[in-house]
Order: structure tokens, then sequence, then C-alpha cells
């Protein structure tokens, strides 16, 4: 190639010498082909920044809520969400809530409410509000946002008693979505360790634990879950059931990624790496922890997440049909128990708002789950 | 050179057995190895050659007590003791180790891809409970040895070329300087322009180091490079040991003939007419009766097929399995078919 022609393309070529170190030093590394192929996929980008909203509501409910869980407004039973205005007047003005006036139907005693122009309730931000103890360390009264004593802001309009719709649904959050976390990390470990054990060693206790894993994934499962949801004692405090509940999810759930794992471990046991590390003098342990579960992490990671979603709707089945999460605590399956009539859904179809969370968490985390296990496929393109 | 053993595989078996069904029944063994027994003097190469599913591979492993032999003892006498591999205890295994290793057929899977080269090529030394520090200066000594720069020792496997990889796992199993190394077919899966390279890199290491090799092929004529002696295997037994220049010039069994006859000459003008071994290698789960060869041999006789022939010494050390060694006539006019080509060699 000329000068001349060096000149037309930008910089002159280097010498072969340096393509070559340059070519072997830029290569990139795994974790960056992760993020970029992650980056690139749209529905995972959507699914992540759910999550972290979702993830940032629950731990910081108590501040976002203007309620607390079980606050009530006598005043407003079953009211529609507020809408929130910024212009009265024709005037822009700081965003406000109506009023409601109630009129009750003399044949049906339905209350309907509609907005009374007469009363205005400017939205304050961080207001002194009812006082909570966030992650029950921090006592504070100061919450996100808030109207003057005597007015009420139902965002997603109230229940049954007059609770806040929206700031029950927040905190329900917290519930829903630990729940399956903890639950799915129990199971994994379980799993992971099972499965490779299982796999590992092979034998008699592989033989044992395939068929039990076989038993486990052929009953049904709802009716499992009730069933050992069922032998939690009535008498337990709320906080122990919460538990008890995630440690049922969890010993249902592992069986099925402690066969991934199993296969997974039955096929690198006998590559040749895991051979070479035998030849080398590495130990058992050295050999699990530093070649196998490495090896197996990506499968597992994928496996996980995509339990998540079957957990939540788990979770909230249990709740809704009242074993799984009971009171003072609250779940999207708790909410849900609100809105189980036909008359909800033609009266008070807000009712219905934790469903929708939990079908918008729900599609994240398979939009996540799926996004991770095309990113880390080795075959697929890189984009 | 003086004959000192330092391996002395003795009546050396494996069967794995076959299972079936829902109990998992054992139905049957393939018999691997059956009944190997060899020597390797200090400072030579023993080449161990064969068909696939001879059993090479699966002898490598038992040497190495990857998988656990069946019957026999495999004596290494290391520098201050004699280890028994087939019945060392996990500590006695841990000083095996230090004196004899392995270098694998593929590099693309005998390397962890998610260790950088610096962590595989330490790992015997971790193993040895040498410290982190001392480990990976010992690697750097070691990369330019194996002809690898030190920047190498970031790397991930996935980042080099084949002969690259092979030379991080000849500088893994060369690393706690082990007086015996056991090469598992280790340039089969490498492109032919890089076989050279590490052929020659090996016979260098071997000088230098004074290394001994158990060098398992089937290409034969890498074997005759590199060997001092040649065990033959057919379906899990040796059939011919013997120096290089035994095998290759007077072999006595029909099968090494066979085998011989199939390397390539490169010589355009050569005209093969080599005798091409008729089947398959029977199942070494059902092998045939008496002389495991006799369904395949040329010059089978009723006895063959009858009655097992033992491993006999024809003098200097030639050990040949098979009854009829010193009559057969192995010439190349009377072993080759006669072909319609013309004699052009002639």
């Amino acid at each position: 190639m000329s000068a001349s022609t060096d000149q037309i393309h930008g910089a002159p070529r280097p010498p072969a010498a340096d393509i070559d170190v340059a070519s072997t030093e830029d290569v990139a590394s795994r974790g960056r082909i992760l993020r970029a192929r992650i980056m690139a996929n749209r529905l995972g980008i959507i699914g992540i920044v759910w999550l972290v909203l979702m993830v940032t509501v629950a731990l910081f409910a108590d501040f976002i809520a203007p309620y607390s869980v079980d606050h009530v407004h006598n005043e407003a039973l079953r009211a529609p969400p507020q809408l929130v205005h910024i212009f009265r007047d024709g005037r822009l003005t700081r965003p406000f809530v109506y009023g409601f006036k109630s009129e009750r139907d003399a044949r049906t005693f339905l209350t309907t409410y509609t907005e009374d122009p007469e009363l205005v309730y400017p939205i304050h931000f961080f207001v002194n509000a009812e006082p909570y103890k966030l992650w029950g360390l921090v006592s504070s009264n100061r919450r996100l946002f808030g109207v003057e004593e005597g007015g009420m802001v139902a965002l997603f309009g109230t229940g049954r008693l007059g609770r806040d719709v929206f700031s029950r649904v927040l905190t329900a959050t917290r519930i829903s979505l630990s729940v399956p976390i903890i639950g799915m990390l129990i199971s994994v470990i379980l799993g992971s360790a099972i499965g490779v054990a299982s796999g590992y060693w092979g034998g008699v206790a592989d033989i044992l634990i395939q068929r039990l894993t076989e038993v486990l994934m052929s009953f049904p499962r709802i009716p499992l879950w009730m069933a050992l949801a069922a032998t939690l004692p009535p008498e337990l405090s709320s906080l122990h059931r919460y538990l008890g509940v995630t440690i049922v999810l969890a010993l249902i759930g592992w069986a099925g990624l402690c066969r991934q794992i199993r296969g997974k471990t039955l096929a690198l046991k006998e590559s040749d790496f895991i051979m070479a590390g035998r030849a080398a003098g590495s130990s058992t342990p050295t050999i699990l922890f530093r070649h196998l579960i490495p090896n197996c992490f990506s499968h597992i990671v994928v496996v996980a997440t995509l339990s998540v979603p079957g957990l939540i709707l788990a979770e909230s089945s249990l709740s809704f049909l009242g074993i799984g999460i009971t009171p003072p605590l609250v779940s999207w399956g708790t909410l849900l128990k609100d809105a189980q009539s036909v008359q909800v859904l033609t009266k008070h179809p807000w009712l219905l708002a934790p469903g929708v969370f939990m079908v918008l968490t729900v599609l994240a985390v398979n939009f996540l789950g799926d996004a991770l296990r095309d990113a880390l496929d080795p075959y697929s393109e890189i984009r | 050179m003086p004959d000192t053993p330092i391996l002395q595989v003795e009546n050396l078996s494996k069967f794995f057995p076959v299972q079936r069904g829902l109990f998992r029944r054992t139905v049957g063994h393939v018999k691997a190895v059956n009944d190997v027994t060899f020597t390797v003097n200090k400072g030579e190469c023993v080449g161990l050659v064969g068909e696939s599913g001879c059993g090479k591979t699966t002898v490598a492993r038992c040497l190495l007590r990857l998988v656990e032999p069946d019957q026999g003892r495999i004596l290494l006498h290391g520098e201050q003791q004699t280890f028994d591999i087939a019945s060392a205890s996990r500590k006695e295994m841990l000083d095996v180790r230090r004196q004899m290793q392995i270098i694998f057929q593929d590099p693309f899977s005998s390397l962890d891809p998610r260790w950088r080269v610096t962590d595989v090529i330490a790992e015997p030394l971790i193993a040895q409970k040498i410290g982190r520090a001392e480990a990976s200066r010992r690697v750097l000594d070691i990369l330019p040895t194996v002809g690898l720069g030190a920047h190498f020792a970031d790397r991930f496997p996935h980042e080099l070329s084949g002969g690259e990889r092979q030379r991080v796992s000849i500088a893994r199993a060369l690393v706690v300087s082990p007086p015996l190394v056991v090469a598992d077919e280790p340039v089969s899966a490498l492109d032919v322009s890089v076989r050279s390279q590490i052929i020659n890199l090996l016979l260098d290491l071997q000088s230098q180091m004074n290394l001994t090799y158990v060098f398992i092929a089937h290409d034969l004529s890498i074997v005759k490079h590199i060997s001092h002696r040649i065990a033959v295997m057919y379906l899990g037994r040796l059939v011919e040991f013997g120096t290089t220049q035994q095998v290759f010039e007077e072999c006595k069994h029909p099968y090494t003939k066979a085998l011989l006859a199939s390397v390539l000459i490169p010589d355009p003008t050569h005209r093969e007419q080599s005798y091409v071994l008729e089947g398959e290698v029977p199942s070494p789960l059902n092998p045939p009766s008496g002389c495991h060869f006799s369904t395949r041999c040329p010059f089978a006789q009723e006895q063959c097929s009858a009655e097992e022939p033992d491993l006999r010494d024809m003098g200097n050390g030639h050990l040949v399995r098979c009854h009829f060694a010193e009559d057969l006539d192995l010439s190349e006019g009377v072993f080759a078919l006669p072909l319609a080509t013309p004699s052009a060699s002639a």
C-alpha cells in the first residue's frame, strides 16, 4: 500500500508487529461482553429498570407511601383514585387533589364519590406525617408527600375499610419481592449443593436424590404448597409465618435446579480440565469450588432468575388463599383478597392495582432472565 | 544408557462395568486394559501406540490414578521411595503427582476456561502447598522454558491459539519438575504446522530437564521420531513391545505390521502396496476368543481362535503376543496383497 492511500484513510498503518500486540491486548473481558450484550437487549433493560424501581420502593416504602398500612380514612370507603391536578382556574399551580363529596344511593346503599371543587388539598413534599421506623432502625415522621391534616391523598383509591391502596401496594412490595428472592437463594444453595454432590459422587446417594426430586416434581404444585403451608401452626406470629412460607417455597423449588446442576456436573466431571485438576493433585474442595461450580455459574444464574416469577406467583397464591402471609403484614396476594368479587371488577377496579404490579414484576423478571440467558449463551451472536 | 527402571507396570487391568436397566444391573465389562505389563527406564521415551479404543488413554489415566485400576501394580521408583500408585493413599498420591505429571490431548478442553494462564500453571504448585508468591514466581520461570512470554500469564485460555494452549498445558505438567511425564497424544489435536514445534519442544525439554516420557500416540511417524521403545496395544492387550528398531524394522506381530503399513510415505512415486486391515476393531465388550486379533489376521489358523497366545520374549527384550511369531514372514512382498497397479517404486 502506498503512502498516499495511507493518508486518505487517515493514520498510517502501524507495522505488523504492533497489530499483533494491539489485537491480543484488546480482547474484551467476559464481564464486558456480558454487559454489552445485556445493554443491547431492550426488553432486558426495561426489566432491569422496573426491578430497580421496585427494589427501591421496597426499601423505602415507609418513606414513599403517604400513609401507613393500617391508616383508615373513615370518610372514604372504597373511594376511587384521586387525580392529581396541576391547573386551577386555568392557572398552573402546585399539584393538588380535590376532596370527595359522597352520596348514598337510597336503594342500593352504595356510596358514590365525586370530586368536590370546593375542597382543594395541595400536595406538599417531605411532610411531617405518621411516624415510622425505617428498616426498624431509623425513626422518622417525614414522608415523601402528603396533604394537610383533614384531607386525603389516595392515588389508587381506597379499600373496603378506607385504607389507601397506593400505600398498601408499595408496602406490600417488601414481602412480595423478599419472599421470592430469599426463597430463590435458599433453593439455589440447596439445589446446587445437592446437585453437585449427586452428580460428582454418584452411586446410591445419586439414585436416591434423583428419585426424591422426581417425586417432588411430579406433585401438583399448589396442593403441595397448601399442604406444607397448612403445617405451619396458626398461632405463629406473622413474622415467623413469613419465614415459614419462604422456606416452604424454597423446599419445593430446589428440585428442578438440582437436576439441571447434576446434569452439568456429570458432563463437567469427565471433562479434561477437571481430570487435569485431579492430576495436578488439587483437593476435592478445590475441584468443586474452583472448577466445577464456577463453570456451572452462568447456568445457575439463569435458572435462578427464571424461577423468581414462579415464586412471586406462588407466594401471592398462598396469601390470596389465606394460608400464606397473614395480617398485619401485607403482600400483593393478601391485598388481592379484597378484590375477590365480581362487584370489584365492575365498581371498584382500582382494587386490582396489586395484581397489575404483580404482572409487571413477573414480566420484568422474565425479561431479565431471558436477557441473561441470551447474554451468557456462547453461541448467540454478538450484537 | 543404564537401564534403571523408573516406572514398572505389572499386570495392569481396568474393566468398565456396563450397566443396564432401572437398577443398573451390570451386564458385562469392557476390558479396556487387560493384563498390561511394561517397564519404563529413566531418561527414555516409551511410545504407546494402537488404534482408537485400544486402551492407550485408559492406561495413561490409570498411571495417574485418574481412573482406579482394577488389578495390577504400578510401581513408581521415586527419588526417595517407591510408590505403588494403584494402592497409594491420598497423601502418597500427592507425592506421586510431584514426580509424575500428564499432558492431555486436547488443549481446548484441558484448560479451565475461567482460569488465567498463571492460575492454570500454578495449580499443581498450589496443590503441593507451595505459597502463592513462590508459585507465581515459578510460573514466570517456567513460561520462557516452554516458549511463552511473561505477558501470557494474565491471559485466559480463550485468548490463546491451540499451540499456545498446549504449551501452557506442558508448563502446568513441568512446573513441579517431575522426572516422569505421561503425554496423552499431546499433538494429535493440533494443526500439522504446530505439531513439529511442540514435538521439538518436548524433545528439548527432555534433554534439558532429563525427563522420562510415556508418549501415547496413534501417529507412528511421530512415535518413531521420539521414542526409544514402543509398546503396541490392541483391544486392551499389549501385542508387541520392543525397541524402536525392533518394532519398526523387525516387527513380529501381524497387527504391528499392518499398523506400520498404514503410515503414509511422503513420496509421490511410491505406490500403495500395503496391506489394509479389513473390518472394524471388535467390541471390547465381547472380544474374540483366543488371540483377539484372530478375526482380522491374514495368517490366522485354527489355534489362533482357540488359544490365547502369551507375550513371549523373542530375544533382547522383544516381546510379541503371537503363536507364530517365529515363523511368519512379514516382509513387504509376502504381506502385501497383490495390487493391480504397476509397481512404480520397483
